[in-house]
């Protein structure tokens, strides 16, 4: 049920969701000790509790996950616990929180705020939370975050290989002689946009979030490293169509550790594609020369062409469909799917899944003879119910 | 005068919030006109002085805020009901409209989405989106307006802004419409990606208000009607309908909206009204 009330301050909200969740894997992945139809269920219960009143916010918001053995994760975990208040000329916001840089849809190159969750899932758009200090400058037409980070949260493991990640890695992270989990990291984000052009400039100094994998004594351990990033978002607005750039350039303190990469993507809108529908097609072209020692599939030199469906409807649904391919590359590619829908006033269902479109996909090319590389085909789905 | 010196936010549902006009006090300020004939420049002066008029009455309200409870209800009657907060900020820029910021409070599964709309004048808007179930700011396509407002038969377009300047007018004729005497205007939109190819607008002459407007598609076939009721004055000047009703006449399905909890001078600022603030709003 979602309440609210008036107390002395202005509001208390409260939103409760209960969901069940669901991976459904059409395909066997020979050496894993999993079924060859696996299908694994979890239900959690969320909670977003907020204190308002007219210039400040307290967000506190907990995941309880059921106890199941297929499931890494269970107990409770933040979401988000920050305190957000306003000032004259600023905002300030401290604990933990969660943060997302970017403008493309289906990477995000200079978003390094929060690790990643990859427990939640392949490809996971999920962040852990971050302790944080932030102050927000808006000017007008500009505006500008500065972030005191403490530490960066560590990535997260299964315990053993599974078809989200064929590699075994110990939960035991290492670091570079010039970092360490405690160390405070910095950051900071300047924004401005002038009728059809939006730009960003971002700086990030600290550890990094996406770990290398190494081998340590006959095991894979997440190694951390000192990074210094530079990004860049661009975007232009041309009538129906957006123009958009992500870029970033990062020094690592190791030898190897340094790398740029670039996002470009366009986005062409269609009104009324089908009754109250909109349709907007998008492609995405994503490069960079990373040294890809983790165990997550990258996405170096990929296209992505798709349409984003808006269905205009009371539940703002939406509903996105690619096809993913390497640029030099046509015969190898798959598809993936994404959706947001509201099936009733409390009731969302949330999709996304993967599926081969040739007998080996490009993620896996590299690998051939690896018997690890078999295309992942699967379907998520999360039915939510907003109490 | 440029086109965006006379601007006003008379946006759909943002017709709620702002613009709804005040009474003529003094003799020179009203609009006399005859039925005789006039020439086409003369009705084209004509309609625009009332837009103009209508945006006078409204100046200096600097921001507003109110609570909507939307229905929408299908050909059968079967209506479903979901509540927003609307907030709007008085624009201190001659070459540009409000800024208006919608918030879904309720039903739960959209609730805190937000959708911020900049009005401009002789150009698409801008409208930037916050979705909570992605947690990122999207900017959208001002090609985008036309579509369906969260099922309703509003538009983004009707939300966002009817600034004066966006417009060319046509003085069509003087008649009663209900207990008050009304100029009916044609406007055809100047901005690009209009769902429409005009609209009809009926002000009232005594108090210059809008109590109804007909929407034309780009076919020129009317299909849609707003009426605009049960008035009331705020602050000695500002009047604001509290119930308006869309009605589609393509497909017999009809939108109503009903405003509560209209505050004006709240003190909000036009920098609150900014997309980087989307996620990380107060209020």
């Amino acid at each position: 049920m979602t309440t609210s009330r008036t107390y002395g301050i202005d509001d208390i909200n409260y939103l409760v969701k209960a969901g069940a969740e669901s991976h459904v894997f059409f395909n066997h992945v020979g050496y894993l000790q999993e079924p060859s139809n696996a299908a694994y269920l979890s239900a959690s219960m969320d909670i977003n509790f907020e204190v308002l009143d007219r210039r400040s916010r307290i967000v506190i918001g907990g995941k309880q996950i059921a106890e199941d053995d297929t499931t890494v994760r269970s107990g409770f975990y933040w979401n988000e616990f920050y305190w957000l208040t306003e000032f004259d000329g600023f905002d300030v916001t401290l604990g933990k929180a969660k943060q997302y840089w970017g403008i493309m849809e289906t990477r995000n190159l200079v978003d390094v705020i929060n690790t990643t969750d990859y427990l939640q899932g392949y490809n996971s758009t999920e962040k852990l939370a971050q302790n944080m200090f932030k102050v927000g400058i808006p000017s007008g037409s500009s505006q500008l975050d500065l972030y005191l980070l403490e530490g960066g949260e560590p990535r997260q493991f299964y315990e053993q290989a599974t078809r989200f990640e064929p590699l075994e890695v110990a939960d035991t992270p290492r670091y570079s002689a010039q970092t360490s989990h405690s160390d405070m990291d910095l950051a900071a984000r300047y924004w401005y946009y002038d009728d059809n052009l939006e730009i960003a400039f971002t700086l990030f100094k600290g550890t990094t979030r996406t770990p290398l994998i190494i081998e340590e004594e006959s095991r894979n351990v997440p190694y951390y490293y000192e990074i210094f990033q530079q990004g860049l978002e661009l975007l232009f607005v041309d009538d129906r169509t957006l123009y958009k750039l992500e870029a970033v350039s990062v020094k690592g303190d190791g030898d190897d550790d340094d790398f740029v990469g670039a996002s470009l993507g366009v986005e062409y809108a269609i009104s009324r594609f089908f009754r109250k529908s909109d349709l907007t097609l998008v492609g995405e072209y994503h490069l960079d020369d990373k040294d890809e020692r983790s165990a997550m599939v990258s996405f170096d030199d990929y296209v992505m062409l798709g349409g984003l469906m808006s269905f205009n409807d009371v539940y703002l649904s939406t509903f996105r469909v690619g096809v993913t391919f390497l640029r030099d590359d046509l015969d190898h590619y798959f598809y993936t799917l994404e959706g947001d829908i509201g099936l009733h006033e409390k009731v969302r269902l949330k999709v996304s899944g993967t599926f081969a479109g040739s007998e080996t996909i490009p993620a896996y090319i590299e690998n051939e003879d690896n018997p690890k590389a078999q295309p992942l085909e699967f379907i998520y789905l999360a039915l939510e119910y907003a109490f | 005068m440029k086109p965006g010196k006379v601007t006003n936010t008379i946006g759909v549902i943002a017709i709620a919030l702002c613009c709804a006009g005040v009474q003529a006090n003094t003799a020179s300020n009203s609009i006399s006109e005859t039925a005789q004939a006039l020439s086409e420049a003369d009705k084209a002066d004509l309609g625009k002085r009332y837009a103009q008029k209508w945006k006078q009455s409204d100046e200096g309200f600097g921001d507003s805020s109110n609570k909507i409870a939307m229905t929408l209800f299908d050909k059968g009657g079967n209506q479903s009901t979901r509540f927003m907060r609307m907030g709007v900020v008085e624009s201190t820029n001659d070459e540009r409209g409000d800024k208006v910021l919608l918030t879904f409070e309720a039903p739960a599964n959209v609730k805190d989405s937000r959708v911020l709309i900049h009005s401009m004048i002789r150009e698409g808007d801008l409208v930037w989106l916050y979705l909570p179930s992605i947690k990122r700011v999207k900017r959208v396509s001002s090609a985008d307006r036309a579509g369906s407002f969260s099922g309703s038969e509003f538009s983004y377009e009707d939300i966002g802004s009817m600034e004066v300047g966006n417009y060319e007018y046509v003085w069509l004729r003087d008649e009663t419409c209900g207990d008050f005497e009304c100029a009916v205007v044609k406007q055809i939109p100047l901005y690009p990606y209009s769902g429409y190819s005009s609209i009809d607008v009926w002000f009232d002459k005594t108090h210059y208000r809008q109590m109804k407007i007909q929407f034309y598609d780009r076919k020129g076939t009317h299909f849609k009607t707003l009426t605009l009721s049960d008035y009331e004055q705020f602050l000695d000047r500002y009047w604001r309908p509290i119930t308006m009703t869309m009605e589609n006449h393509a497909t017999g399905k009809k939108t109503v909206l009903k405003s509560s909890e209209i505050e004006f001078q709240l003190g909000q600022r036009e920098t609150d009204y900014e997309p980087g603030k989307l996620k990380n709003l107060t209020q």
